[in-house]
């Protein structure tokens, strides 16, 4: 699969796509991260950072600032490029790291003219954490309309609803009550 | 929303901090539900990538142990067969008798391929122990002959065993056989064993 194909995938959320991206890239990006944090992060760790590093990948893409005609290098790269750098925020919040590990990664950092926008603010995890939290119906129904995008009927047929409009009024409830506690933390 | 109205909500929109807000906000959910559900994929596939992982551990020793079964039974089909071949080439005559005529029947029964039924003769005569009179010539001569008959159903036993092709029951026999140098059928009896 090309970049151009897996990026396209992402903007449509295409689970298979998704898939595979974590998958073709996952022991090349663990393996290179064992190298550099010489045993200061284990495992379950590095899986966190890559599984991480996935996401901001997609986040790029979904908001533009990671598109076929912006990207400089190969995605596997780019994605490399964001391990290095949440390896580093990693590292640096544990007190007992190697310091010259640390150091190889900052001076690659610093030639690697990547930018690290893919950093979230704290608003977006505010959001991120309440949609978390959410509890069922309105984690599934929420999750089979704006991800899976499915229609109304076939949502009614999975949840057991009566049909369309009660997928339709209990998707507003459901947004309603999240914007209305958002509203709150974010001092709307 | 069709394309006038979607116009005019834009419009609206720019003009109206509140419904801009709104709509923001509404986006940011909706790319926090999006998000959610490509990191529920991803670790799905974690998952599903590390139970790959350890079936293939499982499956690894299972798939060499399997492996050393098949071979482990061709290699005993082998020596099975060998053991019967070399059984076979044993020839167990008349000359070689020397106890009573019960030994003619377990030798009939033998050359017949009915190695149970020779086994079972063989068995009932071990049990049937007569008393000598060790003190005179004749009992002397009557314990001389048996202890022969012994020593040839010994041997008949053994080659019983290797005509069935039970290795470890022949070696057994062959062994005890081998260990008595002064034994008619010790040297035999260790040839047999080298090629077991």
């Amino acid at each position: 699969m090309t970049d151009q194909e897996f990026i396209r995938g992402i903007l449509r959320d295409d689970k298979q796509v998704l898939g595979r991206l974590y998958e073709t890239n996952r022991e090349a990006c663990l393996a290179w991260m064992r190298t550099r944090v010489h045993n200061a992060l284990d495992e379950d760790e590095l899986v966190d950072i890559y599984t991480d590093a996935c996401l901001a990948v997609w986040n790029q893409v979904q908001k533009g600032r990671l598109s076929v005609e912006t990207l400089s290098c190969s995605l596997k790269t780019y994605l490399f490029s964001v391990a290095k750098n949440m390896i580093l925020r990693t590292m640096r919040g544990k007190k007992s790291w190697a310091g010259t590990s640390v150091e190889n990664i900052q001076d690659e950092l610093s030639d690697s003219g990547i930018e690290d926008a893919w950093m979230k603010n704290e608003e977006e995890c505010i959001v991120y954490e309440e949609v978390c939290k959410m509890p069922f119906p309105c984690n599934r129904l929420l999750n089979l309309f704006y991800f899976q995008k499915k229609r109304g009927e076939e949502i009614a047929q999975i949840m057991n609803y009566s049909g369309p409009d009660s997928v339709k009024t209990q998707k507003s409830k459901c947004m309603r009550k999240i914007e209305a506690i958002l509203r709150k933390k974010l001092g709307r | 929303m069709d394309e006038a109205e979607r116009v005019a909500f834009e419009s609206e929109m720019h003009q109206n901090e509140d419904i801009a807000a709104d709509v923001r906000l509404r986006q940011e959910i909706v790319l926090a539900i999006r998000r959610k559900g490509v990191e529920d994929v991803f670790r799905a596939k974690e998952r599903e990538i590390r139970s790959r992982s350890a079936r293939k551990w499982l499956y690894l020793p299972s798939a060499l142990l399997a492996a050393c079964l098949v071979i482990g039974v061709f290699f005993r089909i082998g020596n099975v067969r060998e053991c019967k071949e070399l059984g076979e080439s044993i020839v167990l005559e008349a000359v070689q008798m020397r106890g009573g005529a019960d030994s003619d029947e377990i030798l009939e029964a033998i050359n017949a391929g009915k190695y149970e039924d020779a086994l079972c003769q063989i068995e009932t005569l071990r049990m049937q122990v007569p008393e000598f009179d060790l003190n005179s010539e004749e009992g002397q001569y009557d314990k001389m002959q048996f202890d022969n008959q012994m020593e040839d159903l010994d041997w008949f036993e053994a080659v019983a065993y290797m005509r069935m092709g039970k290795v470890r029951k022949a070696r057994q026999c062959l062994s005890a056989i081998a260990s008595n140098p002064d034994g008619v059928y010790a040297s035999r009896a260790a040839e047999a064993l080298k090629e077991l």
